[in-house]
């Protein structure tokens, strides 16, 4: 078997804040430690909003991955919410439209789909399927395609593009079983290809010091729920504030704390800190401090931060119209959903006022995620896999 | 304390508490608060009318925004099933030839794009029916609300539970019995217990998620479904008995005989116990109240007997439920 893996996607880096890419950088640089030569092919962006060319263009070797990086020929089109508006309400869309849809989104980078083409050996795996690199990369890909799509229910899975972009692959990774069931929905085809319900490697990769964690980013002592993602309302952060103040209200106390990257900032609400980005070295501390982490975001194909609470023996609650993260749920006991107001009050005073429980909880969690997504349960079920398109 | 002992330390930790406690017993313990949080939070939606509200509109939201057979397993069931029906592995070695293998591969996707196309259209009469369900349904509760014949509308208190005698006896009749028995309508699970600490696999459901939580609570497999519709989804010989208590006072004659044939079907050979009073036996509040609903235990007996079941009525020490139709289907 050829062991050369390409990553496409459209950013890469340790700085780079987003689950498909952290996925990407998670899987390549585990492979190279483990013998395979892994090329990353990529725009220099950073910024998913605007594309603005940040890193340097060109091939440097980060962590023993070969990482090339493109110029982006043009930012994200600012009418590109109006044309999504017209799209996706429920009118036919052409093929036409949905490319053109595709090109505005962005990153528009010509220079990173010719780097695709000069792609000769091994196996190409880009990640997500919602971005230029990945539509009109695999058409101009000349191996074997493994498509880690990390698809979710959202209005572009609609596209027409699609059909060409997973009906091309010839194979298919997903992160959940929810995740295959969808695609299953929306390209019947794809049925007959390989595929595997692989998820991501969870492990922990910094210190995880809850002590340290409340010291450094000047927790106090009080116990408090956590979200830790961006801070946007597509996440269902909004929501989530909206949710937590009446709760608070009825309650008379609870505290929930917000960590990542502000994109939109929720109402100012008694009992809701924002702390923003925090530092590597006090995620898992963070996550472990915690008394529960609460995940509000509607849209995941997976959901990393929600196994890794587990994997620090942190209880979680998700938001139950989430499939993928109420299947890691239902899978490891090690948390409990909502879909309504009244559930997710209950469930959350549960959670807070019983150590017991909430001790239970982690220890289960900890204990699935360590057999479903440690390395070499993941590399065992990926090298599958790829030995099959290699 | 370095990154490999603090993850090997959180290992030991987990191994340790998952080694205490048990898989098993922290699975049961995690479905019973389970359990308790959907019977808090429904208790909670009955007290706090404007939070019924706001359910309904997250909930008519996200009917909107997912896509057709988004949600349910019944529809990935069909799916599933008619996937596999529709297979045709271009891989087997009949047929082989370069043309027939090409044959095949065309049929497949021909039979890909029917089932999507077929699947599509069931999706998208289910949503359309279960928003016309819904409709009728507050419709129907603005009738009723109007007409004021709104089910009791609390007006009566819950049909009681039988008390440990009659489940005793249940116990004992179902004894020799095989397969899992359900019982319909468990309440807190009275009928239950005897069973369970019999061995005997068994599991109840009512539709009041509050109603079971002191069951749940002491370790008994309650569910807080609809018993009808548990019984209607239920497969072909599933149940080596039944049990159907409470609910069965509410049922007019026609939803009883849907029992009786959803019992035939569920339990095929097995047993059929039905626990209720008797209406005629009512005091005149419950009698009004529940006027056209509930049927006297002969009654039972007759609707079991018409098809063909070998019917007992056995006695009971409890005056309120004087009488068991016990059927025995064939």
């Amino acid at each position: 078997m050829n062991r050369t893996l390409t990553f496409v996607t459209p950013r890469y880096g340790a700085d780079v804040l987003g689950g498909a890419e952290q996925g990407a950088r998670s899987y390549a640089v585990r492979m190279v430690k483990d013998g395979w030569t892994v090329r990353v092919i990529s725009s220099c962006a950073l910024d998913i909003v605007t594309w603005e060319n940040h890193y340097e263009p060109g091939t440097t070797v980060e962590e023993g991955v070969e990482v090339t990086r493109c110029r982006v020929r043009r930012p994200r089109d600012p009418g590109l919410d109006a044309l999504s508006a017209r799209l996706f309400s429920g009118a036919g869309v052409t093929v036409a439209e949905a490319y053109d849809w595709i090109d505005r989104q962005g990153p528009d980078s010509p220079d990173l789909l010719d780097a695709v083409e000069e792609v000769r050996d091994g196996v190409i795996a880009p990640y997500p399927y919602l971005y230029q690199p990945t539509v009109r990369g695999i058409e101009r890909a000349r191996v074997p395609i493994c498509l880690h799509a990390a698809s979710h229910r959202e209005p572009p899975l609609s596209l027409p593009v699609f059909d060409t972009v997973f009906g091309s692959a010839s194979g298919l990774v997903h992160g959940s079983r929810a995740e295959q069931n969808l695609v299953l929905r929306r390209f019947p085809t794809t049925v007959e290809k390989p595929q595997v319900v692989l998820g991501l490697p969870i492990e922990i990769d910094a210190p995880c010091d809850a002590d340290e964690a409340r010291r450094a980013l000047a927790l106090g002592d009080e116990p408090f729920a956590v979200y830790l993602g961006r801070l946007d309302r597509g996440k269902g952060v909004h929501d989530l504030v909206e949710r937590f103040g009446r709760f608070r209200e009825r309650r008379g106390s609870g505290r929930l704390l917000l960590a990542g990257p502000v994109i939109e900032r929720p109402p100012e609400t008694i009992g809701v800190e924002v702390l923003g980005p925090v530092p590597a070295e006090h995620k898992y501390g963070l996550l472990a401090a915690a008394d529960v982490l609460i995940n509000p975001s509607p849209h995941e194909s997976f959901s990393m931060v929600v196994p890794e609470a587990m994997l620090v023996g942190t209880p979680v609650l998700v938001n139950g119209w989430c499939e993928p993260m109420r299947e890691h749920c239902e899978n490891s006991a090690g948390g409990f959903w909502y879909t309504g107001i009244a559930d997710f009050e209950v469930a959350l005073e549960r959670l807070l006022d019983d150590p017991v429980l909430r001790a239970d909880l982690g220890a289960v969690g900890t204990a699935y995620v360590q057999s479903m997504f440690s390395w070499d349960a993941v590399r065992t079920r990926y090298e599958g896999l790829l030995g099959r398109l290699a | 304390m370095s990154r490999a002992d603090q993850a090997e330390g959180i290992c030991l930790v987990a191994c340790q508490a998952v080694t205490n406690a048990n898989a098993d017993d922290s699975q049961a313990y995690v479905n019973q608060v389970r359990a308790e949080i959907e019977a808090e939070a429904e208790a909670r939606r009955r007290r706090d009318p404007e939070l019924q509200r706001r359910e309904r509109e997250i909930e008519r939201v996200w009917i909107e925004v997912a896509p057709p057979g988004a949600a349910g397993d019944q529809g990935e069931l069909l799916l599933d099933r008619a996937d596999r029906l529709a297979t045709i592995d271009v891989d087997v070695p009949l047929g082989a030839k370069p043309g027939i293998r090409q044959l095949k591969g065309a049929i497949r996707k021909v039979a890909y794009w029917y089932l999507r196309y077929v699947s599509d259209q069931v999706n998208a009469l289910n949503n359309v029916l279960t928003r016309l369900l819904r409709r009728f349904d507050e419709r129907l509760s603005v009738l009723e609300d109007a007409a004021g014949i709104a089910d009791g509308g609390g007006l009566l208190d819950p049909i009681p539970e039988p008390d440990g005698a009659v489940a005793e006896l249940v116990a004992s009749i179902l004894g020799a019995q095989t397969g899992r028995t359900v019982v319909l309508g468990c309440g807190s699970g009275v009928l239950v217990r005897p069973l369970h600490d019999a061995g005997i696999a068994v599991h109840g459901v009512d539709v009041d998620a509050l109603v079971i939580l002191p069951g749940v609570r002491d370790g008994l497999d309650l569910r807080a479904v609809d018993p009808g519709a548990h019984l209607a989804e239920a497969r072909p010989g599933e149940f080596g008995s039944i049990v159907a208590a409470g609910f069965v006072e509410d049922l007019g004659p026609a939803s009883a005989q849907r029992i009786v044939e959803q019992s035939l079907v569920a339990a095929s050979n097995g047993t059929v116990v039905i626990v209720t009073g008797d209406p005629a036996e009512r005091g005149i509040v419950e009698r009004e109240l529940r006027a056209g609903r509930g049927l006297s235990p002969a009654t039972w007996a007759y609707l079991f007997e018409r098809t063909g079941a070998a019917v007992e009525l056995v006695g009971t020490p409890d005056p309120r439920f004087r009488t068991l139709v016990v059927a025995r289907l064939s």
